[in-house]
């Protein structure tokens, strides 16, 4: 027998993705099951900022098929202000689970049916484009109970910019436990020839959402955004980001979406020593004065 | 034995486990940017490395077409056009010239997930995607089913781009069926070189509302085709299937 966890079934298989209505984006989701069992799908509602708004149950998604959710029904049917972003944390609860009974099912298996499949995040405009992206989440994600100290470490050069697109990035910060909790990340944008360009935080809270505009950022700094590509690195130790990167030019409407590899699978033998690479970013940005503040 | 001995042999020699690859599309009006940093001075910031990064880029056929290498600092990062490398070798005009890029880092580093970037220069239209799956791998012989649904209203038609990473030519079907009842709306066969790419394209005039895409035979493990969803105001994005 491997270690095992008390959970929800509410919470068992996950997916956290959130609306993007203050981009002027609606938004729609595909859930597959290929957990080789029947399904019923579930969604837990947070603000931006973490506090549970509501839940419910939806569709029967049986084994090998696949259901469509639009984000907009969910904004009916809760009655949310469609003027904010929303994140939605959506389940697949095994048939012999109920949503908010606890039990015990060991992680080996959590990680088996969180890994089958992935669920796909869509944002559109009516009438004109779409752009989305496959990836999981776990509910082992920040449970300090198995892991006692986390690391997050990002890297690419992701950011594209030019005069009317903009690179945004998500951070979501999953925590089915719903503690109340703000992490904090730090990050640096880069030129290509690694000087930093200027240095950064940003506030996420437990299950919420928050985004950071490359070009607002420069902006802020005093720094004129120049076009082209841009290199980005963010750190923490007090939580694991799932991170999207957005592409957006919001005058000529295109877009597109994609996600961040987990360090990993950089380094799938190689051993790395996360604390000392922390202390090493730490001291970097204590140290790093923005030029133009 | 020698049979089987022999290939693994070659392929261990030919190709560096952490090779990584994916395609390009390369037009008058698009390009491929392959994205990538020094990963390693990234994970190890404290050793200060440099770090070369080679890649070749292979014609549709697999043929090597032109290889480079790129020396980066610890925190240094490139964004190379695919299509400045090919025009010294290639005359390019308004059809699609596809292929395939491999980055190859020293085996003491491992694998760094570059990032390709697509780009419509006339439209704007953007994707950004991560590399797949390592070269030089056995086929699957599985099937697979993707994990999205592709919504038809706004679109023209989808373009299916494949790249073949595993050893030798392999061949796939395509199935593109109605979420709603299953029913098939379309289906291609595909066969693709070593490091060769193709594409097949699927018009979607009368098609259902909710498509989902499987085939047959997934030519390596993640080498799933890219979807490209061309929209009726002519824009496209592509993610992988």
């Amino acid at each position: 027998m491997g270690k095992s966890i008390s959970i929800q079934g509410k919470n068992i298989i996950i997916f956290y993705c959130s609306s993007l209505k203050t981009l002027g984006l609606e938004s729609r989701v595909s859930l597959p099951n290929k957990t080789g069992e029947n399904t019923n799908a579930y969604v837990q509602v947070f603000t931006t900022s973490g506090e549970f708004v509501q839940e419910k149950s939806l569709d029967e998604v049986a084994d090998k098929s696949i259901i469509a959710v639009e984000l907009n029904d969910l904004y009916r049917d809760f009655q949310l202000d469609s003027t904010f972003d929303y994140v939605f944390l959506f389940s697949l609860i095994p048939a012999n689970y109920t949503p908010s009974d606890f039990q015990d099912i060991e992680l080996g298996e959590v990680s088996r049916l969180n890994s089958t499949q992935d669920f796909y995040i869509e944002h559109y405009i009516e009438s004109s484009i779409s752009a989305g992206v496959l990836y999981q989440a776990s509910p082992v994600m920040n449970n300090k109970s198995i892991i006692p100290q986390f690391y997050f470490f990002m890297q690419a050069p992701k950011i594209f910019l030019s005069e009317h697109q903009d690179t945004i990035f998500q951070f979501f910060n999953p925590n089915i436990s719903r503690e109340p909790e703000n992490s904090k990340l730090y990050f640096f944008i880069r030129e290509s020839n690694g000087d930093i360009l200027c240095k950064g935080e940003l506030n996420v809270s437990s299950n919420g959402m928050s985004m950071l505009s490359v070009k607002e950022t420069l902006q802020n700094n005093n720094i004129t955004p120049p076009n082209g590509f841009l290199h980005f690195e963010a750190f923490s130790d007090e939580a694991i980001f799932i991170t999207l990167t957005m592409q957006y030019n919001k005058s000529l409407e295109t877009m597109d979406l994609e996600h961040t590899l987990s360090p990993h699978y950089y380094l799938q033998k190689n051993k790395m020593d996360k604390k000392s690479t922390h202390s090493y970013y730490s001291d970097l940005y204590n140290s790093h004065v923005n030029k133009s503040v | 034995m020698l049979k089987t001995l022999l290939p693994r042999l070659y392929y261990s020699t030919f190709f560096n486990k952490s090779s990584i690859g994916q395609l390009y599309i390369v037009s008058e009006d698009i390009d491929t940017y392959f994205c990538f940093n020094n990963h390693k001075g990234f994970l190890f910031p404290q050793a200060d490395e440099q770090l070369t990064i080679k890649l070749d880029v292979h014609s549709s056929s697999g043929k090597k077409i032109l290889s480079k290498n790129f020396n980066l600092n610890a925190h240094d990062s490139l964004s190379v056009s695919i299509r400045d490398l090919l025009k010294e070798k290639l005359t390019i005009g308004k059809e699609e010239i596809l292929g395939s890029i491999v980055c190859t880092t020293p085996k003491t580093t491992l694998q760094n997930h570059f990032y390709t970037y697509y780009r419509d220069d006339k439209t704007e239209s953007v994707a950004m995607i991560h590399p797949q799956s390592t070269v030089g791998r056995k086929t699957t012989d599985r099937s697979w089913i993707s994990n999205q649904i592709i919504h038809t209203k706004d679109l023209e038609n989808i373009t299916l781009y494949q790249m073949n990473h595993s050893r030798g030519t392999s061949s796939c079907h395509y199935y593109l069926r109605s979420v709603a009842d299953g029913s098939i709306f379309a289906e291609a066969d595909v066969s693709v070189k070593q490091l060769g790419v193709t594409k097949v394209k699927f018009d979607l005039t009368d098609s259902p509302a909710q498509l989902c895409l499987s085939l047959d035979n997934l030519l390596s493990p993640n080498g799933k085709p890219l979807i490209m969803r061309r929209y009726k105001n002519n824009k496209f994005t592509i993610n992988h299937g």
